[in-house]
């Protein structure tokens, strides 16, 4: 989705200096990421009266919003219309000129800095917008405005694209580099070529509708949502909001943009105490200082140019071979069976739908590992979806390498036992909110539980693919397989030849780290290592390699995250995208229309955008759903913990006290939630103020029939289920009517980000 | 809830018993020629509290499992249960002698009698007191719940008594049976006292109001209705009380009916202490 | 007894319900399935201004001075330690539960395998080690303060001293040794859902 909104750094609010932050579909110490992380740093400085918070979220979570905590509020919203309560808070600040006009009127990046901010944005670049030029809708490029653009340059490995302003000292077009300060909303003609500029077109859909329009769409009152406005607008740039569940729904690029939208509108990016830079590592898996473990010797050249995911992602539909091939046979506009999504990244979900309805091309070998894309696709269809996986004439071999046999895995012709977290190997990146550069290394911390092979290794997916890669001669395995920065080549037989190198990168990276003292490496145990793993790197780095994993990794002194004049200490070049290129060119192939490139709302749709409303009666449906992200599970795990398990046995279909009294429905009633497509989910009723008025809040991680919960026969050896491991019941959301027909099995998505919809959806509740 | 039907049958058990020790010490002063009758309600007494202490000791699994473990139950005498134990003890000591005795002689001290039914009372107020105690239970009330138990143990022992003299000894019977008021009157009084108990529960103050509240509404219109309502009010009761006021009408001694009825009482005498173990809601602690 | 008094104080403000400190206590002590030493009830609320929020609740053994555990331990199993602390003798529990019975937070349980009862000991093995208890440890949001309430320099004998001193049952007087903060502020908010213990439901919403 980030090829949508913006190129740079990835960014999070800073919990640890911000004055204000907005969560939406996340919610400080229950649901967002890393959730106790975040509770800790908000707790702490919400206490100390040094910051304020609103919540604005479908679900009560528990979490930083308590009776007696001040400073931070809950406000229920209807799920899937976050789009609509930005765009009301964006209108709010247009009208109340309460933006950072200098920030979006920075073209570049250095016109950025000079403002006082650490980013730009394209709100003040032209776009094309006349149906007859064939780059309508397209940025303007200097070719598009007969600029000339400077010579490119030999060295460099991709030339920079020019787009166009309007200086504001000429009032001439320009490049957008060439310009300090540009009109930002302005419209007109350059070169005979009508354009606007990326904010003209944003002011365009969100004051299409009003303040008590969006107050209607969301569920929040006007007076809330001026507020909020009013309090976001009010620190400076110590004020960022975040969405991350929300964006989960059909409606999930509205909730991005969103959300960047409104952390453009005050030049927060990378601004220490607003939206600052995270999950920063120097480079342990890649090409680091020691070990060339991104390059391989002999790779094949696929890359997304000339290969195409199987999930249909990072390709638009009309740059298919089977578009070409179809056009090319006479057909004018042909519609693909299943959709494509140009800006999607690699998603399992939607690889699960092209498995299963053979679309693109056939999974003749499908390798899975650690994944369990049944139990985690939302939408409703599971039996038939799993149905088809079984079928060996859909899938002829599927190989699943995994702890436990989960949904998934129960329907491979072969499992491939793997090694849990306790005795694998990994290279971390920071998580959470905690915005230090460094990476944490996990390693065995116990002898694996998995078989032994004859060679010493034990079991795992790594030793897998390492001997199906060497008896394969695939390049990057086997002897030779790895080379070193010296120019030295070694053999990748098992995990820790791998892994140990990549902390050899890291303790290499700079400034390099001390050696471990032997007294050191003596009292942690760090002296008795099997010997595999020594010989994994030199003599000379293993002394520095005990030393990374005796720290659990590589941590930089944390004040380099604070820069000069209030930056980031990270910060590098970053651009928001107010209008957004990339979706505002991609063609409906069901529809032939384009969605919007700004910020905006649009209800809930299916695949050719024709709303959910115009097939389903909202008043046979009334209820929308909010899966949210549970305390005592994940989205597939947790359910094997006897512990989890002992603290919440169940989940609930959770409604407000308005919709149970009109519905007559008492708490712990037995009640069904039904789509449209008649997918059902029954459960216990969860009466409680903490639901938004039409809403079903549902913990997702339940609802299990493998994982544990279902009897296993390996080779004869029976292993009991446990049923209390499948208590509850998995989300179930709805179909594309679009797409799901004559016999193709999809359910509905982002019809940008090819997210199945979590959040949203239509449903009936009654009594079961 | 903390204790089940085994503590509930272990109550009711040692009601049965001193009600009906004290019975067969009242027999034999009335009629010393029904011997019969005093030895049945003597064995039954200590039958009964033999057993119910035999079923206390089941229930405390980790004693039960490693026994020397009993040697410390004299270790806090602060503790009711420790009272229990001693009063038990030299209750089963008392009731066991005076068995013997008259087994033996043919008579008992009338001293020891004394002291067998102070003890018996002691045995049937300590089953209440035992609850009492704990104040996580507004129906556990402390003044009201040993009377209503003293109540219910003469109430049930008597009867359990008067149920072995009837099948041994009808004539035996006749003869020691007490006045025929008693048979009225107790099941009329341990109907007040219930009344009164729950009456009070029901409007317990402060930090008992809820559980308080809740208890009485499960016990005369919730879960627990059929078997308050039921087993305790109608067969406990008001079915023994009927059949004492129709014998007394009518002049007749013990009858099958009276048998009825004495069974009647011991069924509403276990459905108390049931009830009282099972239906009582604890306190919450917000 | 000694001159240490050891105490909790638990900041409701604090808590955001994630439930570490009852899964880091049945971890260190090994509590068995279905019985816990703490655990956090959660409920909504609705408060002054009509807004909703997520109360929760830790709860714990009391370790009251006056204790009626203690009292009514007919074996001496459940004790004051030195610290001032209420422990339990497994060696000398016979499980006749009557511990259990009389405390008024229903705090205590009883091993279904062994009968032998358990409850919170302040994690009594670290504690007498100079550790915080496992809950303490774990707690993110630093709502659980632990210490010695008779050491007047102490960060929990002067939080209690600055508001922290409500305690669960105050009525019955029993001189616990967990005390609360905003603890009568939460409990006087209307509650408007079902409670849980974790994330089971334990009393169910009546509705207004």
């Amino acid at each position: 989705m980030r090829a949508l909104t913006d190129t740079g750094n990835a960014l999070e609010p800073d919990l640890e200096e911000c004055e204000y932050v907005l969560w939406m579909g996340t919610f400080p110490g229950s649901n967002g990421k890393s959730m106790q992380s975040i509770a800790k740093q908000v707790a702490e400085r919400l206490a100390q009266g040094k910051c304020k918070m609103d919540v604005i979220d479908p679900v009560l979570g528990n979490g930083n919003v308590t009776p007696t905590m001040e400073g931070i509020n809950w406000i229920p919203i209807k799920p899937a219309t976050n789009g609509a309560f930005c765009s009301a808070v964006v209108r709010w600040m247009i009208e109340n000129d309460a933006y950072a006009a200098d920030l979006l009127a920075a073209p570049n990046y250095a016109a950025g800095m000079a403002a006082g901010f650490a980013s730009f944005t394209n709100a003040s670049h032209l776009v094309i917008v006349d149906d007859a030029n064939p780059n309508n809708r397209k940025l303007m490029r200097a070719a598009d405005a007969g600029l000339e653009t400077p010579p490119a340059d030999p060295e460099a490995k991709t030339q920079p694209t020019y787009y166009v302003v309007i200086d504001e000292a000429t009032g001439q077009p320009a490049l957008h580099t060439a310009s300090d300060r540009a009109l930002l909303d302005w419209e007109g003609e350059v070169n005979g070529v009508k354009v606007r500029t990326g904010f003209s077109l944003l002011r365009e859909p969100i004051f299409e509708r009003d303040m008590d329009e969006y107050a209607e769409i969301t569920g929040v009152s006007r007076g809330e949502i001026e507020r909020i406005a009013r309090e976001f607008t009010s620190h400076g740039v110590k004020s960022s909001t975040r969405a991350a569940g929300s964006t989960c729904a059909q409606t999930g690029f509205d909730a991005s943009m969103g959300f960047r939208t409104l952390n453009t509108m005050i030049g927060c990016n990378q601004m220490i105490g607003g939206n600052v830079p995270f999950g920063l590592a120097p480079t342990s898996t890649g090409d680091g200082p020691r070990y060339k473990l991104g390059a391989v010797k002999g790779k094949p050249d696929v890359s997304t140019k000339n290969a195409t995911y199987i999930s249909r992602t990072a390709r638009p539909w009309q740059k298919t071979d089977e578009y070409a091939a179809r056009v090319a046979a006479g057909e004018k506009d042909p519609q693909p069976k299943l959709p494509w999504y140009p800006a999607g990244v690699a998603s399992d979900n939607q690889a699960l739908f092209s498995v299963v309805n053979q679309y693109p091309y056939q999974a003749k070998i499908m390798m899975t590992w650690m994944n369990n894309v049944i139990q985690n696709t939302p939408n409703g269809l599971r039996a038939a979806v799993t149905e088809r996986l079984a079928d060996p004439a859909v899938v002829p071999l599927h190989i699943a390498c995994d702890v436990v046999v989960g949904e998934l895995a129960q329907y491979a012709d072969y499992i491939v036992p793997d090694t849990n977290p306790f005795e694998s190997f990994g290279v971390v990146a920071p998580q959470g909110h905690w915005h230090g550069k460094g990476a944490g290394v996990r390693w065995q911390a116990k002898v694996p539980g998995t078989m032994e092979l004859p060679d010493g290794r034990y079991a795992s997916f790594e030793a897998f693919i390492c001997d199906v890669g060497r008896a394969c001669g695939v390049p990057g395995f086997g002897d030779d397989a790895i080379a070193g920065a010296d120019g030295s080549s070694w053999a990748l037989d098992d995990v820790a030849d791998y892994f140990l190198k990549a902390v050899a990168n890291l303790a290499y990276a700079e400034p390099v780290i001390d050696d471990i003292s032997d007294e050191e490496a003596r009292m942690q145990g760090l002296d008795d290592l099997p010997a595999s793993w020594k010989a994994a790197v030199t003599a000379e780095e293993w002394p520095k390699v005990l030393k990374a994993l005796s720290r659990g990794g590589r941590f930089y002194p944390v004040f380099t995250r604070v820069g000069k004049d209030g930056r980031s200490g990270y910060a590098k070049e970053y651009q928001s995208f107010v209008y957004s290129e990339l979706r505002a060119t991609n063609k409906n192939p069901y529809s032939g229309t384009f969605a919007c490139g700004t910020l905006g709302y649009t209800p809930e749709s299916f695949a050719n955008w024709s709303p959910m409303s115009e097939w389903y009666s909202p008043e046979e449906y009334p209820f929308a759903a909010a899966n949210y992200k549970p305390r005592f599970r994940t989205v597939t795990m947790e359910a094997n913990s006897p512990i989890m398990r002992d603290l919440c046995a169940e989940n609930y279909l959770e409604i407000s006290l308005e919709d149970a009294a009109a519905l007559g429905i008492r708490d712990g009633d037995r009640i069904r939630a039904t789509t449209p497509a008649g997918d059902v989910m029954e459960a216990p009723a969860m009466v409680r103020a903490g639901v938004a008025a039409g809403t079903i809040g549902i913990a997702h991680g339940y609802g299990h029939e493998a994982y544990g919960a279902q009897d296993v026969d390996i080779d004869g050896a029976m292993t009991k289920g446990n049923p209390a491991i499948g208590s509850g019941f998995n989300i179930q959301q709805v179909v594309d009517p679009v797409v799901a027909k004559d016999g193709v099995l999809y359910g509905a998505a982002d019809n940008d980000g090819s997210t199945p919809l979590r959040n949203g959806g239509m449903f009936k509740i009654e009594k079961a | 809830m903390v204790w089940d039907a085994i503590i509930a049958a272990y109550l009711f058990l040692a009601g049965v018993g001193a009600g009906s020790f004290a019975f067969a010490a009242l027999a034999g002063w009335r009629a010393p020629e029904a011997r019969k009758v005093k030895m049945a309600g003597m064995v039954i007494g200590l039958v009964a509290v033999a057993l119910g202490t035999v079923m206390l000791i089941f229930d405390a699994k980790a004693g039960f499992q490693d026994p020397l473990k009993f040697l410390l139950l004299l270790s806090n005498f602060g503790s009711v249960m420790t009272w229990g134990v001693v009063i038990l003890s030299v209750f089963l000591v008392v009731a066991f002698v005076e068995i013997l005795l008259y087994w033996r002689t043919g008579k008992t001290p009338r001293a020891l009698d004394w002291v067998g039914i102070v003890l018996a009372l002691c045995v049937a107020t300590y089953t209440g007191v035992l609850l009492g105690v704990c104040p996580s239970y507004p129906l556990w009330n402390l003044p009201l719940l040993p009377i209503l138990f003293v109540v219910s143990a003469t109430a049930t022992g008597f009867a359990a008594a008067e149920l072995a003299g009837y099948a041994l000894d009808r004539a035996g019977l006749e003869k020691a049976e007490l006045p025929a008021v008693v048979g009225i009157a107790l099941p009329v009084v341990e109907m007040a006292v219930a009344a009164v108990l729950l009456l009070v529960t029901a409007n317990a103050g402060g930090v008992s109001a809820a559980a308080g509240a809740a208890t009485v509404a499960g016990l005369v219109g919730g879960a627990w209705a059929p078997a308050f309502w039921g087993l305790f009010i109608v067969v406990g009761l008001a079915a023994p009380l009927a059949i004492a006021l129709a014998a007394r009408a009518r002049k007749q001694g013990a009858s099958a009916l009276s048998a009825l009825g004495w069974a009647c009482v011991l069924i509403g005498g276990f459905t108390l202490r049931y009830l009282v173990v099972l239906a009582a809601v604890p306190i919450v602690a917000y | 007894m000694s001159d240490i008094r050891l105490g909790m104080l638990i900041d409701l403000s604090r808590c955001v319900g994630c439930n570490a400190c009852a899964v880091a206590c049945k971890q260190e002590n090994g509590v068995p399935l279905g019985k816990f030493n703490t655990w956090i009830e959660s409920w909504d609320v609705v408060d002054g201004s009509g807004r909703v929020r997520r109360a929760n609740l830790p709860r714990l053994c009391n370790h009251c001075t006056d204790a009626p555990c203690v009292d009514v331990c007919p074996t001496g199993a459940s004790f004051h330690a030195e610290d001032g602390t209420v422990q339990i003798d497994p060696d000398k529990c016979i499980g006749c539960k009557y511990c259990m019975a009389a405390c008024p937070y229903s705090m205590r349980w009883c091993d279904d395998e062994t009968g032998i009862v358990g409850k919170c000991t302040f994690c009594h093995t670290r504690t007498a080690n100079g550790m915080d208890p496992a809950c303490v440890n774990t707690c993110i949001s630093s709502a659980r303060i632990f210490g010695d309430l008779n050491d007047p320099d102490s960060e929990i004998a002067k939080r209690v001293a600055a508001g922290g001193d409500e305690v669960l049952l105050a009525e019955l007087n029993l001189r616990p040794h967990v005390s609360y903060r905003g603890l009568e502020e939460t409990q006087a908010m209307e509650a408007a859902s079902a409670k849980h213990k974790g994330g089971n439901v334990y009393e169910p919403y009546e509705g207004r």
